[in-house]
């Protein structure tokens, strides 16, 4: 049954038989032209007479055009079936969470056809988010279909316990339609379903699609380790991408690699590069935000730089002071062991620097640390003696005191101390202090006014053990021990691999269960409902606890957090979990898939059809005007990169020449010829053979793949663009040639044109053609280069060694190499040219005298080809014998 | 799609007009070298045709060559070649429809054509006469740009041929139209010029569209003026008939040529000048 929204809008049919009469007074209009001979005309007889007036066809076309039109307008809807919903109220629950997504898009579309028919029928609506549930608040269909328009689901997991509460406070009596995301979420949907079935019918729209999540991604050693999970088995294997930023700072795929099913992960080994640039990792075919993960520090691997003042010296492995640093980072970071120089160079995160007496390159080690890094010393025997000159760095935290002290020695009155707890203000907060580590010698800080603020860990007396001072964006730390168990032997324990960790926290090894408690977290970016990071409109304040224990909801959103040197990212596969389809209860309605509408809107599809009749009418109207070959011109003509990249197609293939287009259609044409006449020659006489020659525009043509380019100077000026400069500049470097023609045998205007137009390139240094030059034997013996003058100069490259010819050798060796302009004015092009039939086109010199000179100017061109083709090939002392053998020397 | 005819020209546009054509007429002419045209004989001319034996009696004293008389024992007179001016009268056809599209008009290329004749032949020393209601003549620089002038202006009644006593004997003469209306005065006038001895050249001009009448559907044609006017419904389906009543027209016009002794000759204005310049002068033969 088709129902009308506007029905009123129907009345307009009835002016349709005015308007055929109406269009049917009014024949085509003819063209008018201009035309000369229409004398000629006079007498003829058109064929057949074709009526003046529109024929009925077309005229018939315009009526179901216009009808069809009017019938759109008035939205009709084909119903059919009973969906069972006899209240006049109706209820829409939206499953809304993060799932939700992949399937919205069906969904909207669905909401609205549903609206529209509440609307025919006066429904009173309520929408319930449960994703972001809020009292029912009942209205008009029209008031929903505005909001709804624009409904996107919400980054995290529905709130099941608060919906629930909003509809089971209020006992009135409706119908529901619940979007459903089709995944299971405990029991809390049943509980729901089950209010919901006693205020009235309730029907399912389940999405016919499968979810997929990706939980989390890890690092194990090398490996990244993706983990996903799926609502049921996938059809297809498929893919994780992992994504990160170029060095220039575009976004690039780094990996592609299917999921494997057993395991239900997928793992990759990215090169430290790589991984350091990474910024997320998607489960492909998704689209929602529970299938990325952002990546926080935590998968990176910082580049740490371990520095010692003799690396190279033999020392047994486990007293090297680098070994427990080395042993300590390498899990977490790629190390870098060079010179200080090339550490910098490498761009670390942080320096470790063990035991030296003063710093090489202090000022680039400020700089760097001013620019963020962590540069972290150890004492040992050598700072101990230079305490002095090291308390005067910059580098150093605190002033040191002159000598070392030593605990628990034989003798020493004090025991080994052990370390006090870490304080608030300490980076090391909250790591467990075992028993064992004690200290046995350290070098100590004179007490200035600012050390207790720069101490971040101490012994049990309360002398410093670490000192920390912010510097720039950077800090410097300095242990008032060794980084070897001689002093400590705090370089054996775990806490030693922890505190490295910390120090360089910006950057390093933080996963969730590491996370210092009590502290505040602020949001910095969000995640939106396709996975994006946005940034938060007001940010989000929360504690160690919240972010550490809730799963992801409205409170606690996914997004990045940081706190002082931490950032971490909560994302939303994470708080998850496995996945699993939801089961309905056999007694509720379930519509699967998104072909469930009972009403079709048919407003579009007649729409269409008028659209498709109203382009047939400008078709047929042109055919009937006879303008139809004009507008398939006008297409033609909007399509002109498709002949251009058929002529560079078989100029790839075949010996091309072309003719630089100069916008003189005449000079162009001339152009034409002339090389059609010069690739004659060639095919006749030589073994090149080219195929027909092409014009070209330099500024859109590619050039590279013509070997020359004739260029016939016009009588007007020519200014490049600079992409055009630039193409030709480029195609000169590459061993393309340029011969210019100014046409007027030296002496005509054109001359300043040519000039003008050489100012513009990058033209080399020229000489006058000498007579020696290779192209006067590259395959004729020839002495001048006639065209349709005779006497113009042609100017080549100068050549780079100016030798002063030798009149007992008869070809110096100039020219090393294809020149890469020939500029000449004999019109050589018309001298060339010739017709389809072969005759030459234009007058040439005086009778017989002129078909030599036109020989002479085919000579030359061949000359000019086989220079351009084959370059100095025959300066070779090779052909010498053979050409003085020629000239008779 | 109008042209100017009746349209008071703008003075200015105007004389720019007539001031680039005789520019690029006189540049088209410098393109062209003509041959000296000597007769083949002795007589008055520059250039050196024979040395002959003194006779004594017939020739001055005064003609003696010394130099050449030195080099041997008789005496020599030294002859030149004959090489008497020719005179080639040029008439071309101003009505309103050769100015079509102006200016890229049929007159324009008529107007190039005759004034670069002009240029070329006055250079050579020969007489070049263009009807402008009256003969002017190229080699007077004060009649060139009147030339040009009227040229380049339509005359508003239909094309008069000069009569034949306005014509020089065993001159030449060079015809330019598109020759539609204007079979019946040719066939009059032709005949009655090559009784003077007069040879010469008709050169049909014809754009492109007349040559290919690309139209197609209802098309209202009609010519400059819109005196004469003919509606199709079809004109695709005229295009064959056009084209036979076309190529009648200029077997016509070749028959009248070759009754006299005259050649005839089509070309497309959408050829280069310097071309159709070449053939004028293959076909008058005055290289």
């Amino acid at each position: 049954m088709i129902q009308f929204a506007y029905p009123f809008i129907l009345i307009a049919l009835a002016a349709l038989p005015m308007i055929w009469l109406l269009l049917r007074a009014v024949p085509p209009t003819p063209v008018q032209r201009t035309f000369a001979a229409v004398t000629l005309l006079l007498g003829l007889k058109d064929k057949d007479q074709v009526s003046e007036r529109t024929p009925w066809w077309l005229l018939l076309m315009r009526m179901i055009a216009l009808g069809a039109i009017i019938l759109g307008l008035a939205k009709p809807e084909l119903r059919y079936g009973e969906n069972g919903f006899t209240q006049d109220r109706m209820l829409i629950v939206l499953d809304g969470g993060f799932a939700h997504e992949k399937f919205a898009q069906g969904h909207r579309e669905q909401i609205e056809t549903l609206l529209s028919s509440a609307e025919t029928d006066q429904k009173l609506i309520a929408v319930l988010d449960i994703a972001y549930p809020d009292a029912l608040d009942w209205q008009t269909a029209a008031f929903h279909q505005e909001r709804l328009a624009n409904w996107t689901p919400k980054p995290w997991v529905p709130n099941f316990e608060e919906s629930f509460d909003s509809v089971a406070s209020i006992s009135s009596s409706y119908d529901t339609v619940w979007f459903s995301d089709g995944l299971e979420y405990g029991n809390q949907r049943l509980a729901l379903l089950d209010v919901l079935q006693d205020r009235g019918n309730v029907e399912i729209r389940a999405p016919s699609g499968d979810i997929g999540v990706l939980q989390s991604v890890s690092r194990d050693g090398d490996e990244l380790i993706a983990q996903v999970s799926f609502s049921n088995a996938p059809s297809g294997v498929p893919n994780v991408v992992f994504r990160g930023l170029t060095p220039s700072g575009a976004r690039a795929e780094f990996a592609r690699l299917p999921v494997s099913l057993d395991t239900l992960t997928a793992a990759v080994s990215l090169p430290a590069e790589l991984s350091a640039r990474l910024t997320d990792v998607v489960l492909e075919g998704e689209h929602h935000s529970g299938a990325i993960v952002h990546v926080s520090d935590y998968l990176a691997r910082p580049r740490v730089g371990l520095f010692s003042i003799d690396p190279s010296e033999e020392v047994a492995e486990l007293l090297q002071p680098l070994h427990y640093l080395r042993t300590a980072l390498r899990q977490n970071a790629e190390i870098v062991e060079q010179s200080l120089d090339d550490i910098l160079l490498s761009k670390p995160a942080a320096i470790f620097v063990t035991d030296v007496s003063r710093l090489p390159n202090e000022a680039d080690l400020v700089n760097w640390v001013t620019n963020g890094g962590t540069l972290v010393q150890f004492a040992g025997p050598t700072t101990a003696l230079n305490t002095v000159d090291l308390g005067a760095s910059e580098l150093m935290p605190v002033r040191l005191r002159q000598g070392g002290r030593q605990l628990g020695g034989a003798m020493t009155w004090e025991t080994p101390k052990q370390l006090a707890p870490f304080s608030r203000q300490s980076p090391f907060f909250g790591l467990e202090i075992p028993d064992d580590i004690v200290v046995n010698a350290q070098v100590l800080a004179e007490p200035d006014a600012d050390l207790s603020s720069r101490v971040i860990a101490e012994l049990s007396d309360g002398t410093p053990l670490v000192t920390r001072m912010a510097m720039g964006d950077g800090q410097v730390v300095f242990f008032h021990i060794t980084a070897n168990a001689d002093w400590s032997n705090l370089a054996l324990s775990e806490l030693f691999i922890d505190m490295s960790k910390r120090l360089v926290s910006r950057a390093l090894a933080l996963d969730s269960t590491e996370i210092p408690d009590d502290m505040t977290w602020k949001s910095v970016k969000l995640i939106d409902h396709v996975g994006a990071l946005i940034d938060p409109a007001i940010p989000i304040a929360v504690s160690s606890e919240q972010l550490m224990s809730s799963g992801i909801s409205a409170e606690v959103p996914g997004g990045m957090y940081t706190s002082d040197d931490f950032t971490i990212a909560r994302n939303i596969g994470a708080g998850v979990g496995d996945i699993r389809p939801m089961k309905w209860p056999a007694d509720v309605t379930v519509q699967v898939g998104g072909d469930v509408a009972n009403a079709l809107p048919l407003a579009q599809y007649i729409f269409v059809v008028a659209v498709f009749l109203l382009m047939a009418d400008v078709i047929a109207s042109a055919r009937v005007a006879g303008r139809l070959v004009l507008m398939a011109a006008c297409i033609w003509i909007a399509m002109p990169d498709l002949a251009r990249a058929q002529d560079e197609l078989s100029a790839a293939s075949e010996i091309t020449f072309a003719h630089v287009l100069t916008g003189d259609p005449r000079l162009d044409q001339m152009a034409r010829s002339g090389l059609f006449g010069l690739s004659d020659a060639l095919f006749f006489r030589t073994s090149v053979e080219p195929s027909l020659p092409v014009g070209v525009d330099a500024e859109f043509d590619e050039l590279a793949f013509y070997p020359f380019l004739f260029w016939p100077v016009p009588d007007k000026n020519i200014s490049l663009t600079p992409n055009a400069v630039d193409r030709l500049n480029r195609y000169m470097r590459q061993g393309g040639v340029i011969v210019f023609d100014s046409r007027d045998g030296g002496i005509g205007t054109t001359q300043t044109h040519l000039r003008d137009l050489l100012r513009q390139l990058d033209i080399p240094p020229l000489d006058p053609l000498p007579m020696d030059h290779v192209m006067n034997r590259t395959f004729y013996l020839i002495q001048d280069a006639p065209g349709r003058h005779l006497d113009g100069q042609v100017w080549v490259e100068a050549a780079v060694n100016k030798e002063q010819s030798d009149p007992a050798l008869p070809f110096r060796k100039l020219n090393d190499g294809v020149t890469p302009v020939i500029i000449g004015s004999n019109d050589w092009a018309a001298a060339w040219a010739i017709n389809e039939q072969g005759d030459p086109m234009y007058p040439i010199g005086r009778g017989r005298a002129g078909e030599r000179q036109r020989e002479m100017a085919i000579r030359f061109g061949i000359n000019l080809v086989m220079h351009v083709l084959t370059g100095n090939y025959k300066s070779d002392q090779v052909h010498v014998p053979a050409l003085l053998d020629r000239l008779g020397q | 799609m109008m042209g100017h005819a009746g349209i008071l020209p703008d003075a200015k546009r105007y004389s720019d007009e007539v001031e680039t054509i005789l520019l690029e007429a006189r540049r088209l002419s410098r393109s062209i070298r003509m041959g000296e045209h000597g007769r083949r004989s002795a007589g008055a001319g520059s250039d050196f045709w024979q040395f002959r034996k003194f006779e004594n009696g017939l020739d001055s004293p005064r003609l003696i060559n010394w130099k050449q008389s030195a080099k041997s024992d008789g005496l020599f007179v030294r002859e030149t070649e004959w090489s008497a001016p020719q005179t080639l009268s040029i008439m071309v056809n101003r009505t309103a429809d050769h100015f079509i599209d102006h200016p890229k008009s049929k007159a324009y290329l008529n107007t190039l054509i005759a004034l670069t004749l002009g240029y070329v032949y006055s250079d050579a020393y020969e007489k070049v006469r263009i009807d402008c209601g009256e003969f002017l003549q190229m080699d007077r620089p004060s009649d060139q740009a009147e030339i040009a002038e009227t040229l380049m202006r339509p005359n508003n009644q239909a094309w008069q041929l000069s009569t034949a006593n306005n014509i020089p004997q065993n001159s030449k003469a060079l015809l330019l139209s598109s020759f539609f209306n204007d079979t019946e005065k040719l066939s009059e006038y032709v005949p009655k010029y090559a009784e003077r001895g007069v040879t010469g050249c008709l050169l049909q001009v014809l754009t492109k569209d007349e040559i290919t009448f690309p139209f197609s559907g209802r098309v209202k044609f009609e010519n400059a003026t819109g005196s004469t006017v003919f509606q199709s419904d079809q004109a695709r389906a005229l295009r064959a008939e056009y084209l036979e009543k076309l190529q009648q027209n200029k077997e016509r016009l070749q028959s009248i040529a070759a009754a006299c002794g005259w050649t005839f000759l089509t070309v497309s204005i959408e050829l280069d000048p310097l071309e159709v310049l070449g053939l004028c002068i293959e076909q008058l033969g005055m290289r």
